[in-house]
């Protein structure tokens, strides 16, 4: 198998229709053999960017490095780049043996090795006992194999996934997402994948480039997207949080509403922080408390989630935030309040993780 | 309680729709029983099988038919090629890509639809008087007559997104230009180029306008015999010629529409 490559955004801009840039200066490192996870909502630009590798839309401006190479010169054909698109555009004339053999084939390849590759193809994703079936007779998830497989067969240097989940039976999804997930580290390809599912972004990726209106907001793994996000549309967009200005009182420590403090990482300074309040962040007290501190929250909507409720309401003085409470709770009527105890706020705009 | 008249219960327009797609049926398909009818009679001024069942006229019609048969279908043949050879890169081009001067292109094929068979036949004789001899001006006229419609079937199905969207991926993989367009492009718009094909064999089998003026006593279609035998000969047979006349042609009409033919001529 090809070894995986780098793919090297350098303030890359594209625009359809010239003047209207749907992305503009995204400059971005995806290592060799990472999945890195596109994210954000409908309209982005994601796909463009994925097409922009693929070589089926040129750069406006800027440069994009495969393997450190400048591919401005390479045409579709030349790239090595895998491309599977949301509608997975399988060869519908063809069964699926022949859709996975389709781009050796058109590489001349002899016969024996196609006949081998496309095996272990098959098998690797799976579908080895469905390859003489027509694929219009597949059901989604397998179309998907199928597409993933016949990008795979070429040894690409990069695979490009354009929403592979998003056609699927929302019942399915978490299980293919999984085994989505096992047969990318299997295959060791350098992958970009496009979601507008932050969830799905969380779960499956090694790094995480979060767009908006075709600026990059965010580029990190996971985990610092979810601890220190750059902005409030990235804190917004991951965790569904409420975004809150706070008033620092120390080192650590913020009065999030009245009758409410919380922890924030001790390195942020400064008078007035932006927290990101998670629905996880906040409790409501059992009752009305004697000495402790608290804050008022009054309940508008209650979504029952099985363990738990989750509960939508304003934190008076604040704002509107969700939290999750172990009852329900009666609409309209004010409840006590405060920041969970051992919890640490995330802080949006700062490099200052906590550790 | 049950209803009396269960079919039309449900929408009365739908009803009288449907009686009046099943009038026009029976009228449309009424003279071919009669033309049966007629060719089979030994003598029809007396009857209906006056003089008895025969098959004289058919087998009569069928020597006089034949070499006018075989021409309209060499023809065809050649007309079907043409359109292949000039319509697929047109419709190709026009659903692809935005040139200057594509509306006017566009414009330029669909005009003959517009013109009448008459004025398109006369407007060839007059540009090239010399060409009329050869049989060469009918073929013209007949290309320029069918072109529109199969430029106009194959247009939609070249410009469908889901087909671009496999020619990509195809790219993608590495094929070539040509590799996708025979691997990919053909084998995804098979059924409508075979509608069209079938579409453009009918037209040119039956066409009598633009023919009607071109052809000459050695370049002579079958449309334009049957009419000289309605003139000239018995009328046995000549309802014996067009009976084996629809020979030809009514195959190849349920052909398109079993290959989708609602979508065909839409553009």
């Amino acid at each position: 198998m090809t070894t995986p490559a780098s793919v090297v955004f350098d303030r890359i801009a594209y625009a359809y229709i010239p003047g209207r840039l749907v992305v503009e200066d995204i400059s971005l490192q995806v290592p060799a053999g990472e999945i890195v996870v596109l994210v954000g909502p409908s309209g982005c630009g994601k796909s463009t960017l994925l097409r922009l590798v693929a070589g089926l839309l040129i750069p406006a401006e800027g440069r994009l490095l495969i393997d450190g190479a400048d591919t401005s010169s390479l045409g579709p054909e030349k790239r090595l780049v895998g491309w599977v698109p949301q509608s997975y555009a399988l060869f519908e004339h063809l069964n699926v043996r022949d859709n996975v053999a389709f781009g050796l084939r058109m590489r001349r390849i002899p016969r024996p090795v196609i006949c081998r590759r496309v095996t272990e193809m098959l098998e690797l994703c799976r579908i080895a006992e469905l390859a003489d079936r027509p694929v219009t007779q597949l059901s989604g998830g397998q179309r998907q194999r199928v597409a993933i497989a016949r990008a795979l067969a070429v040894s690409p240097r990069v695979l490009l996934l354009d929403e592979p989940l998003a056609a699927l039976d929302p019942q399915l999804r978490a299980a293919i997402r999984a085994d989505l997930q096992a047969l990318l580290r299997a295959s060791g390809v350098t992958t970009l994948f496009v979601t507008h599912d932050q969830e799905e972004a969380l779960a499956i990726a090694d790094r995480v480039a979060v767009l908006q209106a075709g600026k990059l907001e965010q580029f990190g793994t996971p985990q610092e997207l979810w601890q220190a996000p750059a902005s409030a549309f990235v804190a917004q967009f991951f965790g569904g949080a409420a975004v809150f200005s706070a008033q620092r009182l120390g080192p650590g420590r913020v009065r999030l509403a009245p009758g409410v403090e919380a922890n924030i990482p001790w390195q942020c300074d400064g008078q007035v922080v932006q927290v990101a309040v998670r629905s996880g962040d906040l409790e409501l007290l059992p009752e009305v408390g004697q000495s402790m501190e608290a804050g008022q929250f009054v309940p508008t909507a209650v979504e029952f989630g099985g363990d738990v409720f989750k509960i939508a309401g304003e934190l008076i003085g604040a704002g509107k935030v969700t939290l999750l409470h172990d009852r329900p709770v009666i609409l309209g009527q004010s409840y006590p309040v405060r920041a969970k105890p051992g919890r640490v706020l995330s802080v949006i705009g700062r490099p200052c993780h906590r550790h | 309680m049950k209803p009396l008249f269960p079919r039309s219960q449900g929408d009365p327009v739908l009803a009288i729709g449907r009686g009046f797609t099943w009038a026009a049926a029976i009228l449309c398909l009424a003279p071919l029983p009669l033309l049966l009818l007629v060719a089979t009679t030994a003598n029809w001024p007396l009857g209906v099988w006056a003089g008895g069942i025969t098959g004289k006229w058919l087998q009569e019609g069928w020597e006089t038919v034949r070499p006018y048969a075989f021409f309209s279908l060499r023809l065809a043949g050649l007309v079907l090629g043409i359109n292949l050879a000039v319509g697929l890169p047109a419709a190709w081009l026009i659903a692809r890509r935005r040139f200057v001067g594509r509306q006017v292109l566009m414009a330029l094929i669909n005009l003959p639809l517009a013109i009448p068979g008459i004025a398109i036949a006369l407007a060839l004789i007059l540009a090239y008087p010399a060409a009329r001899a050869s049989g060469i001006l009918l073929l013209l006229g007949q290309v320029i007559y069918t072109l529109p419609f199969l430029v106009a079937t194959l247009v939609p199905a070249l410009a469908q997104g889901a087909l671009l969207e496999r020619e990509a991926v195809a790219r993608t993989l590495g094929a070539t230009f040509l590799q996708r367009l025979w691997h990919v492009t053909l084998p995804s718009i098979r059924s409508a180029l075979l509608a069209a094909l079938l579409l453009v064999f009918t037209l040119s089998m039956g066409e009598f306008n633009v023919s009607f003026f071109l052809f000459t006593p050695l370049n002579k279609t079958l449309p334009i015999e049957l009419y000289s035998a309605y003139i000239t000969n018995r009328v046995e047979v000549a309802a014996a010629m067009t009976a084996l006349f629809l020979l030809f042609v009514v195959p190849a009409a349920i052909a398109i529409e079993r290959l989708g033919g609602s979508k065909v001529g839409q553009a």
